[in-house]
This record gives C-alpha cells, structure tokens and sequence, in this order.
C-alpha cells in the first residue's frame, strides 16, 4: 500500500517532492523549526497533539514534513507515519543530556523498522543556543550513529529559534535523495 | 438523612441513566494523551485508546474541538453479521479545550471530557459539557465529574411519551406540531397526580418528624431539608398553572432541564429521532459539499465499478457514496485542518444516507467512526466497510471530491466488461457536451437519479431527509423481487405476494401497479448495486428487521405500503383491482394500532389521507362505503382524528355527507 502511494506520488510530482518525518523526543523543538522553515519565523508553540504536517519549498524540492508528537505515551504511534517515508528528521536537544540515552533508543527502534529501511537521516542537535549544548560530534556519539553502517546519515548543528543550520539540513536531504 | 424524594424508584431506574459514563483526559507535556478520570467505573474499553480519541489530532491549535465516536462497536464474524448480544452501543460526546496559559510549563493545558449515552441525540449534552469542562479546570477532581453526573440523570425524561415506530414517521412528517399532545398530557397528568401523593405523604412524614423532632435536638437539620423541599415546589407550581398555555407548546420535541451548579440548562429532546440518526449533523451539508463534483477517477483508465458507477462514468457524486454505503465500501471523510467536530458532522450524516434517512436499513452506525485517528487503525480494519482509512472511497472535504481508490477490486463475476464497453460508448456518444454537463447526469438509463434537480439551498433538511428515505425504501423494494427472481426465494418479503405478481398487481410488490416492463428495467438497473447489498451488514440487519416487523406488525397479510403505493401513483387500476385494495383495508385495519401503522405509510408531508379519500367520489358505491367505514376507523385514532382534520375542506364534507347517507 505504502509503496503504491509514493509510486503515485512521484508519478504525479516528477521527483521534486519529498515525503519527510520528523520525530524527537518531547520539547526537542520539532514544531519550531517546522514553523520556522514554513514561515521563517519563531512561532511560540505548545505540544503537539497528534501532528503538525506543513510543506516547504526549498531549492525546487518541495517538503512534505510532518511533524508528529514526542511524547512518551505517544511514541508506539509514531509507527504509523513510516509509510512513504523517504526522510527522517530527528531532533535532539543537544543541552538535555540527561535524556540523550532515552533518545538514542528511540531512534534504533525508528530506523529497525522495516519501513524505514531505504530511508535517509538527519539529525538536527538542535538548541545550540544554550550554554550546555552537546556538540554535533557529541551528539552523534551518543545516538551510536557510527555503528549504523547501511544508512546515509548526516549530524548539523541548528537553533530551532534563529533558524540557524535548518536550510543546510534539507539541502543534505535534498542532495541524498535516492531517485527510484 | 432521610430524603423520601431520592429513594423512589431508585432501584429500577439504575438501567435508564441518561448517561452511562464521563470520562476525562489530559494531554499531560511530558507523557501525551491519558485518560485521567472514568465516572463511575471504567467503561472497558482500553485507556490509551480513549485518551486518543477523546484528544484528537490539532487539538493543541484551535480552542476547542468536538469529536464523537461510539463504544461497544461489535465488528461481525466471518459470515458477516454481528451479534446482537453484548453491551449496547454508546455514543459519545467529547469537547476538548487547549488553554494557552504563560505560567505553566510549555504554555498550555489542553484537557478533554466526555459523555457515554445510549442516547442518538447526544447533542443535547453540548451546553453542560462545556460547563463542566470549564469546571474541572478550575477545579481538576473527580468530584466534578461526579457532579456532572448526578445532575445529567436528575434530568427527568419520565414525561417524555416512548412513541412507537409507526408514531415517529406520523410526527416526522406531520406539519401538525400537536400530532400526539395527548400522550405528553397523558404521562403529565399521571407525574401531577404522584407529586401530589408524594407531597401528601410528605407532609406526613415532616408531621411526625418534627412531633418527633420536639423531642429532639437536631431540629435545625431536617426543617432545612423541608424548607427546601418547600422552595422546589413552589418553583415547579407555576410550571403547573401554566398547564393550559402549553398546550401550543411544539411537541416534535420534549423540553426538559438540567440543573447543573445551579444553572437551569434548558434541553430540547427531538422526538422523532430514526433509529440510525446520531446527533445533529447537517445532511444538507453532505450534499452541498459533493455534489457539486465529477467524481474523480483516480488513474486515468479506472474502469466503472458495477456496485458503485450506477450510471457510468457519469455517476452523480452523491449517487456514488449512496452505492458505496449501500454495499458496504470502506468510506473515508478526509478533512486536513478541518475540526474534528466538523468532520464528524459528514460522517453522520453519511451513516445517515445510506441507512435511508435514518430509518430504513440499520447498521451503519455500528461501523461508523466518527472521528479517528490512526491509532484506532487496526480496530477499523476488522469493520468491512466501515465508514472513517484505508478505502475504497475517498471523500474529501476540502476540495468536496470523491476519489474511488483505484485497488478496489471488482466483484467476482461481475459485468464489468459489458458496462464498460457500455459506458465506452456512452461517454464516446457524450464526450462533446460532457465538458459543459456539470449537474445533470441521470436518466440515462431510463431510471431518475433524481439528485440532480436538487436545489438544496430551497429544501428544508427535513424533506431531504424524506427523499433519502424514499430513495432506500425503493431501493429496498427491489431487494426482494430481484433476490426471487434470481434464487427463487428471499428472507426480505413474502414469496407467496411475490409469485402473485402477474395475476393480480394489488397484492404483489410491483413497483408501479400492473407495469411489469417498468420493473423489470428499474430492476436491471439496480439489479449490481442489489448484488452489492445482498450479503452487507445492513442486508443482515434488514432480514432480522423484516421477521420482527412480521411477528409484531398489526396489519397482517396485505402490504399496506404497495397498496398506498397503488392508490397514489396509478391511473390504470381497474373498478375490481381498486375495490379490493378498499375491501383489503377495511378488513385488515380495524384496531388503533392498525390506524396508527396506516396512517404512518400516508406521510402528511406526501399528502396524507388524499390518497385514500378519493375513494368518496369512486362512482362504485361499494368502494365509497369501504372508504367511510375507514375514515371513521381512522377518526377514532387521536392521530387519525388530526389527518382528518388536516385533509381539504371537500374531503371532509364528502365524509360527513356519505356518512349520513350510509347511516340512514
């Protein structure tokens, strides 16, 4: 089913349209930089009940981001947004190290899943901003993102709030995309 | 505390709460959806899932949202049906509120709560729900709920008459507001004459309470009690004295109250609620919002499907989702951005079309989901042909289109090659004014879909209810013949008035009296959407109906409905075929009920006794006595007496002239 659906996608949209899922712990900022990279502002945001889904235009590619809840109880739902899946943002909150760990395990079981196999990943380390952020090199130790072998990954720095590293993160989704 | 109001008939009523359950949930910013609160009792069904429906997708960026969705939904067995044993299905109301709050960690609270009922019109609990909502937000406990509780089953429905089915469709299509005022006086007056026994017996009991009192210290209590006592009916006496005046009172609904801290909610509970009409959606709304559209292939050779592409590629949208419902496709109302309590509205009144109004075929509300959300996906995959997605039809509200999916497979055996090459040649034939058509695509086939001339801004939501029914109904009247004529035997009507059809039309099920040809090509052209029904859950239900109607109707042995038909649509009747459909009534219809199951298949909206009453001016005077002894039959129904008023002046003399002439 999934595949039939982003087989009529590309059919329909050429390549030029790009299915993307951002997931991340609770308060990580997944909000904020959807709203920041569709309106180019800082937007106030509350938690996500079920999911925000936006599309952003960047460099000819047009983003169909969406962006679901992180919250404990909410995250078996999260499975439910892999169909089609071509990218997969994960944000961190790079000074919240108390809960690096619990990120990490979410995201082996995001991409274990047969669903998101063939899909790309960027992590965001996001909040750099604050005095005690983790640094990208950091982040990605932490996740164990070294010992994922068959994957095309990318770690960037970003502040949700400035806007800082967010276009250079879909340039890297952009430029990675596998054309079927 | 000794309280004699309380105590009576406590008992007995536990079964008839008005509502069954208030739930509570929170989306708490660090864990997500939780359902906090059940009242009194955990309802059964799993928490989480609660939680998720009751805080639906974007609640965290509107104010307030409602969603509905119902419990106990019992998804059928491998054969299809589904048991009608177990709990009984209960609607829910929920308003979820986002309060955007500065103080508080990641700026908002966003808390929901709901009311489980057996009751289709949950609307009516909208106004206290807001109430209480905005209660427990100042004061989050389960005492809240608990208040809510109490005051939603203090609300006294015991003089609300229970009418029967045949007395719904009266008063539904009835202009006569009044049509059954003696059944509301009735239960009025008997609730008068109990207050009264009650109070005298009160006066007894504070009597000897406080001859006992004297000797006690605690006086001050239970004069407290009495004076408040005294403060209630003193409030309800008015309400009494007005008794006369609301004799005007609109009784297509019963006004009643809740009292709910302190305030006096006013509630109107309509009476002439179908069995499968769920809160108050719009079906108007439905209409407008895809009729408007071609439906859209989705792939660019879609070829017709013979359950749902009735005439073609042509298919008139609505048409389409009425094929759809009725043989049981996996409908999906998509509404990106929408409120959930709007999406929810479409959904109803989808369950609402196909059921016919409400009130001619049952079932899909037991696999309508009014709000879903992908959670609930693997509930919905064990419902065939639920209504909420993964689909077969896909109704989307923003842009009012309707997509069928293009992996819906074609029944086994079906014709589709021969209706499409059929349709080829069609659309060949009408590819050069296809572009201006946009609203007329019936008729084709000879048969009217008759959506197209359906101005809906002119017609009031009831008589476009009434059109759905007709639609089902004739739907349904084909059933029978066709499944017969095919297998030799069907559960939906009686072989014995079927195989009569060509001798005498009277008896018979033929649609239009005495014209074999119209029926047979009115059957062929219903005849896949028939195959599509045939084996549904609504097909099942129609067959248990069918019996019970059997076992319990009053009028037995003649179709009252084909012979209304008769009288109303045909000129062809011979002297003999009219006179015995005459003779056939006056035998069969002689009790109340019998009235009263006559009077509800001549709908006031279609011209009431007209029909009938021709009878007086028959040049037979055989027929002219038969229809006099049945108008005074029916005159001596409360209802009855009202159509007689209602019919013209002329009828009415004709009726009161050939009555003398018959009794001198």
């Amino acid at each position: 089913m999934g595949g039939s659906f982003s087989k009529m996608l590309s059919k329909l949209f050429g390549n030029k349209e790009m299915r993307i899922l951002m997931l991340g712990l609770d308060a990580a900022g997944k909000t904020t930089i959807l709203y920041k990279l569709k309106l180019n502002q800082s937007v106030t945001t509350i938690p996500t009940v079920g999911f925000n889904v936006e599309t952003v235009t960047y460099k000819n590619v047009k983003f169909n981001v969406w962006d679901v809840g992180g919250q404990d109880k909410i995250r078996p739902l999260w499975r439910h947004y892999y169909t089609g899946t071509q990218g997969l943002i994960f944000v961190v909150d790079s000074a919240d190290r108390e809960r690096i760990d619990e990120a990490r395990t979410e995201l082996h079981r995001i991409v274990s899943d047969r669903e998101m196999k063939d899909c790309l990943l960027l992590v965001f380390a996001n909040k750099q901003d604050l005095p005690s952020a983790m640094t990208p090199a950091e982040v990605t130790e932490k996740l164990g993102l070294h010992r994922m072998r068959d994957r095309q990954w990318y770690v960037h720095p970003s502040c949700a709030t400035t806007g800082e590293g967010l276009f250079e993160g879909l340039s890297w989704l952009s430029q990675n995309i596998k054309t079927p | 505390m000794t309280d004699p109001s309380g105590s009576g008939g406590d008992a007995g009523e536990q079964s008839q709460l008005n509502v069954e359950y208030i739930l509570l949930a929170e989306f708490d910013i660090d864990r997500g959806a939780i359902l906090k609160h059940q009242y009194p009792r955990p309802t059964g069904a799993d928490d989480s899932h609660l939680a998720e429906l009751m805080l639906p997708d974007g609640a965290h960026a509107r104010e307030s949202d409602w969603t509905m969705f119902f419990l106990n939904q019992k998804a059928p067995d491998e054969t299809g049906k589904v048991t009608q044993e177990g709990p009984p299905l209960l609607y829910v109301l929920n308003l979820v509120r986002t309060k955007h709050d500065k103080e508080v960690r990641r700026g908002a609270i966003v808390k929901a709560m709901a009311v489980c009922t057996r009751h289709r019109f949950i609307h009516i609990y909208q106004a206290i729900l807001m109430l209480a909502l905005e209660n427990y937000y100042r004061s989050p406990t389960v005492d809240t709920l608990a208040e809510l509780f109490a005051s939603v089953n203090a609300m006294d429905l015991t003089c609300m008459p229970q009418l029967s089915r045949h007395e719904i469709t009266i008063l539904r299509f009835s202009d006569d507001q009044n049509m059954f005022e003696e059944r509301f006086i009735e239960l009025e007056d008997e609730k008068k004459m109990l207050e009264s026994l009650t109070r005298d017996s009160e006066r007894l009991e504070i009597a000897k309470d406080s001859a006992l009192a004297e000797l006690a210290p605690s006086n001050d209590e239970s004069s407290g009690t009495s004076a408040r006592r005294g403060t209630v009916s003193d409030t309800a006496a008015p309400g009494r004295m007005r008794m006369p005046s609301t004799r005007n009172k609109d009784r297509r609904f019963f006004d009643t109250e809740i009292v709910y801290s302190g305030v006096k909610l006013p509630i109107r509970v309509p009476m002439t609620v179908y069995p499968e009409e769920i809160s108050d959606f719009s079906l108007i709304q439905l209409l407008t919002t895809f009729a408007g559209s071609l439906p859209t292939p989705s792939g660019s050779g879609r070829v017709s499907h013979p359950h749902l592409d009735s005439s073609g590629q042509y298919t008139h949208p609505i048409i389409l989702l009425m094929n759809g419902l009725l043989t049981q496709k996996r409908v999906i109302f998509l509404g990106h951005g929408k409120p959930a309590g709007e999406v929810a509205n479409y959904v109803l009144a989808a369950v609402a079309l196909g059921s016919g109004g409400g009130g001619v075929l049952r079932g899909f509300a037991n696999r309508a989901f009014p709000y879903t959300n992908l959670t609930n996906l693997d509930t919905l995959l064990s419902f065939p042909g639920y209504i909420a997605g993964w689909w077969d039809l896909l109704c989307n509200i923003n842009t009012g289109k309707i997509t069928v999916s293009p992996a819906l497979a074609l029944p086994n055996g079906s014709t589709a090659g021969h209706s499409k090459s059929q349709t080829d040649s069609l659309r060949r034939s009408l590819d050069s004014v296809s572009l201006s058509r946009t609203r007329s695509f019936s008729s084709r086939e000879g048969k009217p879909d008759k959506w197209n001339n359906l101005d809906t801004e002119f017609i009031p939501g009831p008589a476009i209810r009434s059109k759905v029914e007709n639609y089902v109904r004739r739907f349904m009247s084909l059933v029978p013949l066709y499944e017969f004529e095919q297998r030799g035997t069907t559960k939906l009507g009686d072989p014995g008035l079927i195989t009569h059809k060509d001798k005498s039309s009277i008896s018979g099920y033929i649609i239009s009296a005495g014209d074999k040809e119209s029926r047979e090509r009115e059957i062929s052209f219903y005849q896949s959407r028939i195959e599509g029904f045939i084996g549904t859950q609504a097909y099942h239900n129609a067959v248990t109906d069918y019996q019970s109607m059997q076992a319990s109707s009053f009028i037995r042995g003649v179709d009252i409905a084909h012979m209304v038909t008769c009288l109303r649509n045909s000129t062809n009747l011979d002297v003999n075929e009219v006179e015995a459909i005459y003779k056939h009534l006056d035998e069969q219809v002689v009790t109340n009920e019998q009235v009263t199951e006559l009077l509800a298949s001549l709908p006031q909206s279609q011209g009431g006794l007209h029909p009938l009453a021709y009878g007086f001016y028959h040049p037979s005077p055989k027929i002219r006595y038969y229809t006099v002894r049945l108008f005074e039959k029916i005159e001596c129904n409360q209802a009855g007496a009202r159509y007689i008023r209602s019919t013209n002046f002329f009828h009415q003399c004709a009726f009161s002239n050939l009555r003398h002439t018959f009794t001198a």
